[in-house]
């Protein structure tokens, strides 16, 4: 195939629009979604409130061609969204979901006659939010409303007249006047073309590659680029420290990355994998890394970071890397050059290192199923249940042989070190012990000697110290519980 | 009893909802003219310092740039306050706190503002930096503002306190803190000043109070009041934040668009919008009680101290409400309260939603679950004990005449959460890492501004020729839902169906000063004044009608949307008819409702008064999970029960319900502004956490009605005290669950797990990405 350049192609207002870049003296590739919409005289209604997606006003709703050639809806922060990121979808504003008619789309109907809307400064976020879950099937109970609207904040209502609205409206069906159109919204979305993409303006690449072999063959030629899938992250590096990225790889596009393998003792999740779908993939046989993903960010943040982006940028406090180490993960690398194996637990190196070289793509994450009578619960601390960046966590993985003594065990922290650290002197001494409270508070005091945490505005070093400790116990608690 | 309304007590459709969930509404940043400027302010560096050189010169020259102002350029006024006139619209010689302004840029796009801020050159010498309020009210303390930091002093004295300690079986004495509360308006602060055609300036913005920031953008500019017009945009929130904060921004754009000639549009991002604007205040609470086995207070001794911040704004009016409402509802002849306010390098502190009442009440309700422990009675006991009836005498010697449902509210939350099985329960449980707990805490409310200042409202009715109303007010709306309100009260009157009415946002221009939408004061005072304006209408419409039939204008009257007999109810013309036959008979179709609040008194001296007309009541009761691990507590239950006298829209009441105790559920566990040697840490809701759905639990909400004569069908007021008593009953139910107390909120985990406040480095969470030059 060959490359497109300087122009992108999507749906807005039901209509394909072509967007070229060449020319222009206002947009480029990484201007926002919520800033190109907020420059249209019709779609004012997006709204910004913090431009980092943390409040949900700018939520918009995007929507994919799915599998069978199905429409998917998801709700997205407009203000993540470098404008690239809709080629081949169906961008969806507040404006679009009054019906032709000029009537309400039965979630509005919902938001006014349950006096959802106060200020009405977040309503057409909430709005997209309800739109993404109306469409999205099946009747969802109060906690998945809540969740699906964690997202988005509000200051005035407390929520309760927005999640009974929700309730009240989303029967499963899904009928709206979306329905009738979405045949030719499908056709429209097939029609655009499938090949690779590159812009290039003032100073400023953006390369969109189509194939795996594409995207390395690119990454050769320039290691320095930023790699990007959703982009949740770099995304600020624009919005907030005004940085003219000068050469973005946005391997989104890249049907390579989105492979699942199962060969029934490994899984193989492709790092492309949107978290909102990699938790249905490890909802059954990883129930620690589904817990962990339950509280990473929102629904809006799910819907577009992946865990190959999780994981490559690795944060001290990432939330997935130290799930991944203790279920004995691998992180998969791959250049042009071939392939190779990383196990989690020697992947980063230093203080947002990792072992990736600058020609490398993270391809996929590898984890091992673990023994049915492995014990591995993850514990994430922080102020807020979602939506927030955690103070620690703590994973930890438990093997016991028949007598109860310890034949293994993994204790991962984050947040105490400057990366994802093992509490190595506490496992050495588990080791062959006895799982007896006595023990785990012996471990406890080998756990303050394996670290040495930080104060900083997420918390103390005391408040860590102590609450490293506590998980271990927590977890003692939890699983002799279990029997 | 409700059924004698039609539209009154009905949870009509709010007016604004079809714009707002259409995406209609138009937002202050909505607003975009031809060939407007874009306008940005250059910030301070240090939170304290002397300005000692401003060179424009370089941002002068960049291509773009149309002006640039400092002080020197404002022509009149070069600062305003309510009270106390000591806030820099732009700072000359000295800034003092990290959110003041030292120049403008106007320029035509928002780019080449940020560049032309960088290049202003400004020269300081940095001051000692003072942060706490304390250290501030020492002798020898550098002051902020003239020749020392005290700029508040009220206080309240009732009998002997003294006589009261020495007649107690036993004394309670302790210290509360309180913190930084930001506003968190998901609307981030916008304007659009533009010239107007006979010399002055339009604007359209998100203003709360019109009146007051109309005053300031007047006195700036040297202009009459008739040449500034403030139109009010749909508000996103204001919670009380969008008054200094934007009377500040109007000035500015103001001043830019006139010098210019040309329309300036500025527009706060989060950051910049958390570092200026003004904060709740943080309060150090001293309590001590003296009381008898019996559970009877015999004293109450109260001094606070209130971080005023760099500027007085609200801080006179804020404390005045706290010293009135200092030791809450309940019975004790010997009182003595002293509250002041001392100006710091912080954020300046002025209205939020509550008043000053937070913070106190977050220390009464404490102090009475410690008196309950004290005495061995439960917390609902206690408070009944010692709880108002009617009749009773407040602090501030005065007589509540009104119906006093203290007891009513207090004994609705705690059946309903079942209180008091729970707590005998939870107190005995004392092993397991989750325990639960459950907290009540009640509040008497003054309605209004009280004592504080002139208290009047104008609202406009203006039936037009075709049956269709127009009704407009210098009550505004911010989200709260006074358009609907007023609406309900002239369709009431007037007899006719909400789809008849238009409400206009507010302009300063067409509506009288009506005072700040403040003091939950919209209902009551807005609202009045919208049933007077009806009934005027009303009455002349009748008067026509009468005429037209050929009858006693006591025999009709009007009902959904007819002019109706109404022994017979028969139907004798429509609505639309008459307002066509009062056109053609000459007769005025438009009404001036005014209205002016019952009296109020204060004796400043002595601390004594009717210090409002009346009160409202109120009791929260919440049960929680602590996780004695983490430190983590989560809300599970939570009963809200308020006496709002009437009504007037039940969906509207319960929507105010639920948004006071989201808002004080993270007053009392997740929100905390911090700010260290002056500098904030927090700038965006990355790390400034508000709750979020997954944070509350399913609010369960009883309205509870005593009509009151002081308000319109009885209304009184609903918007604040539903927020100041859900942080109390959380520490309480902390209390129930694991026998310590905190002191201190938030309750956030590291307060719950080790009982204090982690002490910090130097290093800044947020980044301050506004631009410092």
């Amino acid at each position: 195939m060959t490359t497109k350049t300087n122009t992108i192609s999507f749906v807005l207002d039901g209509r394909l629009v072509e967007l070229s870049f060449a020319g222009s003296s206002t947009l480029t590739p990484t201007t926002t979604v919520l800033n190109f919409l907020r420059s249209l005289p019709h779609h004012r209604g997006v709204k910004e409130g913090c431009a980092e997606g943390d409040c949900g006003a700018c939520t918009v709703a995007l929507g994919e061609l799915g599998e069978r050639g199905e429409m998917k809806y998801r709700a997205f922060d407009s203000c993540l969204l470098f404008l690239p990121m809709l080629h081949g979808k169906q961008l969806i504003t507040v404006e679009n979901l009054r019906a032709p008619s000029g009537e309400l789309h039965p979630v509005q109907r919902a938001m006014v006659d349950e006096h959802g809307s106060q200020c009405g400064f977040c309503t057409p976020g909430i709005m997209m939010t309800l739109f993404a879950l109306y469409k999205s099937g099946g009747k969802p109970s109060r906690m998945d409303i809540a969740d699906a609207l964690a997202g988005n904040l509000c200051r005035c209502t407390g929520y309760r007249p927005i999640l009974d609205a929700a309730e009240k409206v989303c029967h499963g069906d899904g009928q709206d006047h979306f329905v009738g159109t979405e045949a030719n919204i499908a056709a429209m979305l097939k029609s655009i073309s499938r090949a690779s993409i590159s812009v290039s303006t003032r100073g400023q690449r953006y390369d969109q590659p189509s194939t795996l072999e594409e995207c390395l063959a690119l990454l050769n030629e320039a290691p320095g680029a930023i790699v990007i899938n959703g982009a949740s992250d770099i995304a600020l590096r624009v919005t907030k420290k005004f940085e003219p990225l000068s050469h973005i790889i946005d391997c989104s596009r890249i049907k390579e990355l989105e492979v699942v393998r199962d060969d029934g003792k490994v899984l193989s999740i492709g790092a492309g994998i949107r978290l909102t779908d990699v938790m249905k993939i490890v909802r059954q046989d990883f129930p620690a890394l589904h817990g962990m993903l339950e509280v990473f960010g929102a629904q809006q943040i799910r819907n577009t970071a992946t865990l190959g982006g999780n994981i490559g940028t690795a944060s001290p406090i990432g939330d997935t890397l130290p799930v991944v180490i203790a279920y004995g993960g691998s992180i998969v690398l791959q250049s042009s050059k071939g392939k190779r194996t990383v196990s989690a637990d020697s992947f980063v190196t230093g203080y947002r290192k990792t072992e990736r070289r600058p020609e490398e793509l993270i391809t996929a994450i590898e984890l091992p199923r673990p023994s049915p009578k492995s014990h591995i619960h993850a514990y994430k601390i922080s102020k807020r249940r979602d939506l927030d960046i955690s103070t620690l966590s703590g994973t930890f993985r438990l093997d016991l042989d028949d007598a109860g003594t310890i034949s293994d065990v993994l204790l991962v922290y984050g947040g105490m070190a400057d990366r994802t650290r093992r509490a190595t002197s506490a496992e050495k001494f588990l080791k062959g012990q006895l799982w007896s409270r006595a023990v785990v508070e012996e471990a406890q005091r080998h756990i303050d000697n394996d670290f040495a945490p930080i104060s900083d505005v997420r918390g103390s070093a005391e408040f860590r110290r102590i609450a490293a400790r506590n998980l271990l116990l927590k977890f003692w608690f939890e699983t002799i519980d279990r029997g | 009893m409700g059924s004698k309304h039609k539209i009154i007590g009905k949870p009509e459709r709010r007016v604004d909802a079809w714009g707002k969930v259409t995406g209609r509404a138009k937002f202050a940043e909505d607003y975009s003219v031809a060939h407007q400027l874009w306008g940005k302010v250059l910030r301070s560096k240090h939170p304290h310092a002397k300005i000692l050189r401003i060179d424009t010169t370089k941002a002068e020259t960049l291509p773009g740039v149309e002006a640039i102002v400092t002080a020197r350029d404002i022509p009149g006024s070069k600062v305003f306050g309510i009270v106390v006139k000591n806030q820099q619209i732009l700072c000359e010689d000295r800034v003092r706190y990290l959110g003041d302004g030292i120049a403008l840029v106007a320029a035509r796009s928002r780019e080449i503002c940020e560049e032309a801020v960088a290049l202003i050159e400004i020269d300081y010498e940095p001051l000692p930096v003072i942060s706490d309020p304390e250290e501030a009210l020492k002798p020898g303390a550098l002051p902020i503002h003239g020749d020392k930091n005290e700029f508040v002093h009220h206080k309240v004295c009732k009998g002997d306190v003294e006589k009261g300690f020495a007649e107690a079986d036993f004394i309670i004495e302790c210290t509360f803190k309180t913190q930084f509360v930001e506003h968190s308006y998901i609307e981030p602060e916008a304007v659009l000043a533009e010239p107007a055609e006979q010399g002055g300036v339009v604007i359209t913005g998100s203003v709360q109070n019109l009146f007051s920031s109309r005053r300031s953008v007047a006195e700036a500019l040297n202009l009459p009041l008739s040449r500034v017009q403030i139109i009010q945009a749909t508000l996103g929130g204001s919670f009380g934040g969008k008054d200094e904060v934007m009377t500040s921004m109007c000035c500015r754009a103001a001043i830019l668009a006139t010098k210019t000639g040309k329309p300036v549009k500025m527009v706060n991002s989060r950051e910049e919008s958390m570092l200026e604007s003004y904060k709740r205040h943080p309060y150090v609470l001293y309590y001590k009680w003296g009381a008898k086995h019996d559970g009877s207070i015999t004293a109450m001794e109260v001094r606070c101290i209130a971080d005023g911040g760099a500027y007085a704004s609200m801080s006179p009016f804020v404390t005045w409400r706290s010293v009135v409402q200092a030791t809450g509802p309940y019975c004790c002849e010997n009182v003595k309260t002293d509250i002041y306010a001392a100006y710091t390098n912080n954020n300046y502190t002025g209205a939020m939603r509550g008043f000053g009442s937070p913070q106190v009440n977050f220390a009464i309700e404490s102090m009475m679950d410690e008196l309950a422990a004290k005495v061995g009675m439960n917390p609902l006991e206690i408070r009944m004990k010692n709880g108002f009836e009617n009749g009773a005498v407040t602090a501030t010697g005065q007589k509540l005449t009104h119906t006093v449902s203290l007891k009513e509210v207090l004994t609705k939350a705690a059946q309903e959460i079942g209180f008091e099985a729970k707590w005998q329960k939870y107190r005995s449980l004392k092993s397991g890492e989750k325990k639960r707990g459950v907290g009540l805490a009640c509040s008497y409310r003054g309605v209004s501004l009280g004592a504080e200042g002139t208290d009047a409202a104008e609202t406009i009715v203006s039936v037009q020729t075709d049956g269709s109303v127009i009704v407009s007010s210098g009550v505004t709306d911010m989200g709260q839902g006074a358009q609907t309100q007023m609406s309900q009260i002239a369709a009431e009157v007037l007899g006719i169906t909400m789809d008849r009415i238009q409400f206009l946002n507010t302009n300063t221009s067409r509506v009288a000063d009506s005072g700040p939408t403040v003091a939950s004061r919209g209902t009551i005072m807005g609202g009045t004044a919208a049933k007077n304006a009806a009934e005027k209408v009303k009455t002349t419409l009748l008067e026509v009608g009468a005429a037209m039939i050929g009858c006693d204008v006591g025999s009709l009257d009007l009902a959904e949307n007819y002019l109706i007999n109404v022994k017979t109810n028969e139907r004798l013309a429509s609505f639309s008819e008459l307002c066509a036959e009062c056109f053609r008979k000459g007769k005025p179709m438009m009404g001036f409702g005014w209205h002016h609040s019952p009296p109020t008194s204060w004796d400043e001296e002595h601390g004594q008064g009717d210090a409002y007309f009346t009160f409202v009541y109120g009791a929260n009761a919440t049960e929680v999970e602590v996780d004695t691990e983490t430190g983590k507590v989560n809300v599970i239950d939570f009963v809200s029960v308020h006496d709002v006298g009437k009504a007037i829209n039940r969906g509207m009441v319960i929507g105010q319900m639920c948004g006071g105790v989201a808002m004080g559920l993270g007053y009392g566990l997740l929100e905390e502004f911090e700010i260290e040697e002056g500098v904030p840490k927090q700038l965006n809701f990355d790390e400034y956490l508000i709750a979020t759905a997954m944070d509350v639990p399913r609010i369960r909400t009883i309205i509870v009605e005593n009509e009151d004569p002081a308000g319109p069908f009885g209304a009184k007021s609903v918007g604040e005290p539903t927020n100041e008593l859900a942080a109390p009953a959380i520490v309480n139910a902390i209390f129930n669950a694991t026998g310590r107390r905190l002191y201190e909120i938030p309750a956030n985990l590291e307060r719950v797990l080790l009982g204090h406040k982690l002490t910090r480095t130097g290093k800044r969470g947020s980044e301050v990405k506004a631009n410092h030059g």
